[in-house]
């Protein structure tokens, strides 16, 4: 059940970052709402399960954006797999943890996507790439801060026992 | 037995990590074949078109509210240009009637803008020439639907004008059609009327008022008004005569100001208009 609540979220971030993130960019740097509830599920999920949601949200993305096909889904694969890591404790004290490993792994995927997708030195991708993070990452605290703190602090809310 | 269970589960995730990672660098380097790609491709942006319509149907309301108030703006906008066209076009229509009443008037006259006008105590007008234009206490002023009145006080660039319908201003006149003549006089009230006349004078209702030229002030043949009601009684010497002026007193916004020359129109009008 708790899998199929995930999917349908991710589907229906997805298609926000594919619509509303646009009107909320600040010179063109944009939030990352698919990093975002990734990072939940990584605080709810076990590692594994964090990593397989994230090669398949990173393929969608790469089918919806007609971009690199895989560019996307190893990006979201390695931040799920590190964000998994991040939060194999399950145990979140506040939500200042979240917001700075958001940062992270933002930055870790922008650069990555820039990377393979070849630098633009007009478009200053660093800068953007860091923007981006530190937007992601001030979406990701007020989610984080204005979401029940039952969603998104203990697995065991689901019933089932993180290892 | 729980470092065990940890060791393997690390093991579970890196194995799954890797092979998640190196299908998506196979993909990279292999998929991207877009006639492969393609019926994919389109399941997934069809799936997305539909999550995303509710969401776009909600942009475009904010974007249908922002239009619409760009349109009220505009909108308020040119009916503010096209109100001040529309003025722009009555002036000019004012001007040129104004220009073509100097042209026809064999006088020396100098136009002026309307700049106020008190209809407290003394009925005046405050008009946009002065001492500098040459203008002078006791000059008439007119418009292109007749007399207005005379210039009262003379600043350098502005002057009061005593108007036609203040109770103290008078003027000589004539009934056009008979040459029968009178005095004009504004009562509060009653209006502009004709005094003086005999109740025997011919005198009709329409008939044309006019000055008389019998004053220093103004010279005759200026349109005054248009007898409206005549009350003639045989026991009464004077006829009262009712004029209906032919100026719009409160709508007035250019006049002219006659600075002289009617004086020797009488004996040569070409030599009064030099």
């Amino acid at each position: 059940m708790r899998h199929f609540l995930h999917t349908v979220i991710l589907l229906l971030v997805v298609a926000l970052q594919y619509t509303v993130v646009d009107l909320i960019s600040i010179r063109g740097a944009i939030p990352n709402l698919v990093l975002v509830y990734l990072l939940i599920i990584a605080i709810r999920e076990s590692r594994m399960v964090t990593t397989c949601y994230g090669f398949a949200v990173g393929l969608l993305q790469d089918f919806v954006s007609s971009g690199i096909l895989g560019l996307q889904a190893l990006a979201k694969t390695l931040c799920g797999f590190f964000a998994g890591s991040l939060f194999k404790s399950r145990r979140v004290l506040s939500s200042w943890r979240p917001t700075v490993a958001l940062f992270g792994l933002d930055l870790l995927h922008n650069l990555l996507i820039s990377a393979v997708a070849g630098f633009d030195p007009l478009r200053n991708d660093f800068l953007m790439a860091f923007a981006s993070a530190f937007y992601t990452a001030a979406v990701g605290l007020i989610a984080l801060s204005f979401l029940p703190e039952s969603l998104w602090r203990h697995s065991t809310a689901f019933g089932e026992e993180p290892y | 037995m729980n470092s065990l269970f940890r060791r393997y589960s690390f093991s579970r995730d890196l194995v799954v990590f890797v092979l998640l990672s190196l299908t998506a660098l196979g993909l990279i380097f292999l998929g991207n074949d877009q006639s492969q790609n393609g019926a994919v491709q389109a399941v997934a942006v069809d799936l997305m078109g539909r999550l995303a319509a509710p969401v776009r149907d909600l942009e475009s309301l904010r974007d249908l509210r922002n239009e619409n108030g760009r349109l009220r703006q505009e909108n308020a906008l040119l009916l503010l240009e096209q109100t001040q066209l529309r003025e722009a076009g009555y002036e000019n229509s004012r001007l040129r009637q104004l220009l073509d009443l100097s042209q026809r008037l064999p006088y020396d006259t100098m136009p002026a803008r309307v700049l106020g006008r008190n209809t407290v105590g003394i009925h005046t007008l405050l008009i946009s020439v002065g001492r500098n234009s040459g203008i002078a206490p006791n000059m008439p002023v007119l418009s292109s639907l007749g007399l207005v009145g005379k210039v009262l006080d003379v600043g350098k660039t502005s002057s009061t004008v005593h108007l036609l319908t203040d109770r103290n201003f008078r003027v000589a006149v004539r009934v056009q059609r008979t040459r029968v003549e009178g005095i004009f006089q504004w009562s509060e009230g009653a209006g502009g009327s004709l005094h003086g006349v005999h109740h025997r004078a011919s005198v009709a209702v329409g008939d044309t008022i006019v000055t008389s030229g019998m004053s220093s002030i103004f010279p005759s043949g200026l349109l005054v008004g248009i007898v409206e009601q005549i009350d003639s009684q045989e026991s009464v010497l004077f006829q009262k005569i009712r004029v209906q002026p032919t100026m719009p007193f409160d709508r007035l916004e250019e006049v002219t100001v006659i600075r002289g020359g009617w004086g020797r129109l009488s004996v040569d009008g070409e030599e009064a208009k030099r």
